[in-house]
């Protein structure tokens, strides 16, 4: 935050206006900068595999399809029309001699994350809207650029660096300008709208570019004359919200005058994970309860692995018939993200409750994260936890788990016990509930 | 008992036993100073059974005796009297009476008898070293001890005595410190203990400023015996199996470099300030011959600073929890540090540049 010390009893009435225009207040003094990977993807193969490069990729479907879409397509694609979701026929159709390729996710997913730590360089408030685009608030930080441009040129140049990605960079004083921005310069654009140039920049354009301007609004403002957002901008608001409706009415009369109040919300990470099941008849069998915590447990432990997280603490959670619900937690001083840990600690915890009757629901979740763990010179405790992304790696390939623990496996009671209702119960487990 | 002295040699002498008495309300006869007078000196002493220290202090002894007095009692009261000289006598219903320049003070005594018999030297012969040696072989290696006592054999130093040499060593497994030192004369017993850390620190306390000034010293089976500046400190050592250091002490990584050590500290200190939070992590990364520092933590914000250094080896990028690196870097005495950087989950290694006794190993952090 800058703060500005005025003497507010000392100043002549008449230097007020001239003090705020050096000194913008607050709310109208945002800098927001929304970042835009250019043909993210393809971009992405192309670095990867260098003779893609300048010639017209396609990334999405198998063209041979009948189904799918483009996904992304390199700007050499787009010369022969074909765009984003686009049906990959059609693309196929109008650029046959164009480089197809099925998308890789995990590796764009990689590189967003590159992508992101170099904005979080710059700034602890960014927004990521898609696994390509993020809004920053940069607001207080305009001092350490020469200008708003060089600011734009820094994050430009150090994405580059970091992933040698071209990346559309848009600055202005809220979120819609700046996108507009960005989006205006592509590719490898850097537009930069300061707050005196706001109308001049925003009234040539074209009313569809204005947010919430769909086709239909689009063709009933031209049909009344409209095009541009400077012939909108004449309109009154009772004629735009007759026109309109109330509140879209509002939202453009808004809009066209570069109004946009939305703040920069950093997203913040999940403070738990958990996962847990409702039983269509309640259980009381141990061993039952036992290899269903086992799958919650793999369930919980491999988002936990995705996410890059590691846990000190167990919660696990009971629910009786009369909806009554017990929670039970066990920290550990060394954090973990191995199934077994979590599966050890759950299960202590289950063994402490005296389990006299049928349980309704039973979970398990994780809590108290830290990105990074300490590791050990002497004890090497990272075997169980490679096992565990080993799981991960290749449950990930097929569908469903082809990997399992034995003791997710549930055995029923011995036969002289058996109820002809014995194997209830485990049909709930393939649905498990994320909460 | 009733004897004559030094009001300042009298506080020093309870200044430096008095760390040894207990805080626990548990046994009050351990909260106390044991004195007894006889001949031309006091001796003093303090123990709660785990650490005791005795020291000797000049007096005139008009009659002999002995006595306890509580050390939270009797500190102060020597630490604000004004007069240069103290009078100190006690009466048969065990009540003392300290005089010195205008004061007067009656102070009930506890009985002698009941504190604990402290313990006898089993040595067969005490090692020597040099103040200065001893001190820079604990400052350079107590502070990587374990605080939890989750592993009660990493809360002390391990100390090694073989030949002329002397090797001090301690872990809380996440880091590592090892520094070698001479002894003035070779010993034909190898032996090694570990010693409390809480010893070694009120050792420190009681060793004087001259390097050359001689320590006597032994570790057996049971205690670590430290003599100094007419101070007897016995420490406990600690039970338990000290880890195999040696499979750890490697200063091969794949990337050295060396800077400043100032520089360095500083740096990790400022970019740590950022993760103040939670348990501060640094990332360092090489690349070329700049070595980037950086921090983040959620929701608070980032840090990120650059160094010119000096390497050898490929570019690399490890993470280290900046406490230990910043311990380290403040407990060195060189200008210039060498770095190694381990990749994956090896370790990485500290040591100054042109002292090949001194070793320091730190674990990296993992990021999942």
């Amino acid at each position: 935050m800058v703060f500005y010390v005025q003497d507010c009893s000392v100043r002549p009435v008449g230097e007020e206006n001239a003090v705020s225009s050096r000194f913008p207040a607050a709310s109208q003094g945002r800098t927001v900068v929304h970042v835009d990977m250019d043909a993210f993807f393809a971009s992405i193969e192309a670095l990867l595999h260098p003779e893609y490069r300048g010639k017209p990729l396609i990334v999405g479907a198998d063209p041979r399809s009948n189904r799918g879409v483009v996904s992304t397509c390199s700007y050499e694609a787009r010369a022969y029309g074909v765009r984003s979701a686009m049906p990959i026929r059609e693309a196929y159709r109008r650029c046959p001699h164009a480089i197809f390729v099925r998308p890789d996710m995990p590796t764009y997913v990689a590189y967003s994350r590159k992508v992101r730590e170099v904005l979080d360089r710059f700034t602890p408030i960014v927004e990521p809207l898609s696994i390509d685009e993020a809004f920053l608030d940069m607001t207080g930080c305009e001092h350490f650029y020469p200008s708003l441009h060089e600011m734009g040129k820094a994050i430009k140049e150090a994405i580059r660096e970091a992933t040698g990605l071209i990346a559309s960079v848009g600055i202005a004083p809220n979120k819609f300008l700046a996108k507009l921005a960005s989006d205006l310069g592509k590719p490898d654009g850097l537009v930069v709208v300061s707050p005196q140039d706001v109308q001049s920049f925003l009234d040539p354009l074209p009313v569809q570019r204005l947010w919430g301007v769909g086709a239909k609004g689009a063709a009933r403002l031209i049909a009344q004359g409209i095009t541009t957002i400077g012939e909108l901008r004449q309109r009154s608001l009772p004629w735009l919200q007759r026109e309109l409706g109330h509140s879209l009415g509002q939202h453009l009369y808004r809009l066209a005058r570069g109004i946009d109040e939305r703040p920069v919300e950093p997203v913040s990470e999940a403070q738990s994970m958990s996962r847990e099941i409702t039983f269509d008849t309640d259980v009381q069998d141990p061993s039952l309860l036992r290899s269903v915590l086992a799958k919650l447990v793999a369930d919980v432990g491999r988002r936990l692995r995705k996410e890059g997280l590691f846990a000190h603490t167990v919660t696990l959670k009971l629910r009786y018939p009369d909806y009554t619900t017990i929670t039970r937690q066990k920290r550990s001083q060394l954090p973990f993200c191995d199934d077994d840990r979590i599966f050890a600690l759950a299960i202590r915890l289950l063994e402490s409750i005296n389990v006299s009757r049928p349980v309704r629901l039973i979970g398990v979740g994780v809590t108290d994260f830290v990105e990074a763990k300490q590791a050990s010179l002497f004890e090497d405790d990272s075997r169980a936890e490679a096992i565990s992304r080993v799981m991960d790696a290749v449950n990930a390939k097929g569908s469903g788990r082809l990997l399992q623990r034995g003791r997710e496996l549930y055995r029923p009671p011995a036969p002289e016990k058996l109820d002809p209702g014995a194997g209830r119960g485990p049909s709930a487990l393939d649905n498990p509930v994320d909460v | 008992m009733e004897f004559v002295c030094q009001r300042e040699e009298l506080l020093r002498g309870i200044s430096i036993v008095e760390r040894a008495a207990t805080s626990k309300e548990s046994m009050q006869i351990l909260e106390g100073i044991y004195i007894r007078a006889e001949g031309d000196h006091l001796h003093l002493a303090a123990t709660d059974l785990e650490l005791s220290i005795e020291c000797d202090v000049p007096a005139t002894v008009v009659q002999q005796g002995e006595a306890v007095l509580g050390s939270k009692v009797l500190s102060p009261i020597v630490r604000k009297l004004v007069g240069d000289q103290l009078v100190y006598r006690t009466s048969e219903s065990g009540v003392a009476q300290i005089e010195s320049g205008p004061s007067h003070f009656t102070v009930h005594t506890m009985v002698a008898d009941e504190f604990p018999a402290l313990p006898e030297v089993e040595s067969t012969g005490l090692w020597r070293i040099s103040q200065g040696e001893l001190r820079r072989l604990i400052r350079h290696t107590a502070f990587a001890a374990a605080t939890d006592d989750s592993r009660p054999f990493l809360t002390g130093v391990f100390v090694e005595v073989e030949q002329d040499e002397i090797r001090l060593v301690a872990t809380d497994s996440s880091r590592l410190a090892f520094r070698r030192g001479k002894l003035l004369e070779e010993t034909d017993r190898p032996r090694s203990g570990i010693v409390p850390v809480r010893a070694l620190s009120e050792l420190m306390r009681i060793l004087d400023d001259d390097d050359d000034a001689v320590v006597e010293f032994e570790i057996t089976e049971s205690q670590a015996v430290f003599r100094a500046a007419g101070v007897q400190m016995i420490s406990r050592v600690i039970e338990g199996q000290f880890p195999d250091y040696r499979r750890v002490l490697a200063t091969d990584q794949p990337t050295r470099f060396r800077l400043d050590r100032i520089q360095l500290l500083a740096a990790v200190e400022r970019v740590a300030l950022i993760a103040r939070r939670s348990t501060p992590v640094v990332r360092l990364a090489v690349k070329g011959e700049t070595l980037s520092l950086s921090s983040r933590e959620a929701e608070v914000g980032q840090a990120y600073e650059e160094l010119t250094v000096v390497k050898e080896g490929e570019d690399l990028e490890t993470a280290y929890q900046a406490r230990f690196l910043t311990e380290v870097l403040r407990a060195m005495d060189s200008d210039q540090v060498e770095v190694g950087l381990g990749d994956g989950l090896r370790q990485g290694s500290i040591t100054p540049v042109g002292d090949e006794n001194y070793v320091y190993i730190v674990m990296p952090v993992r990021v999942g």
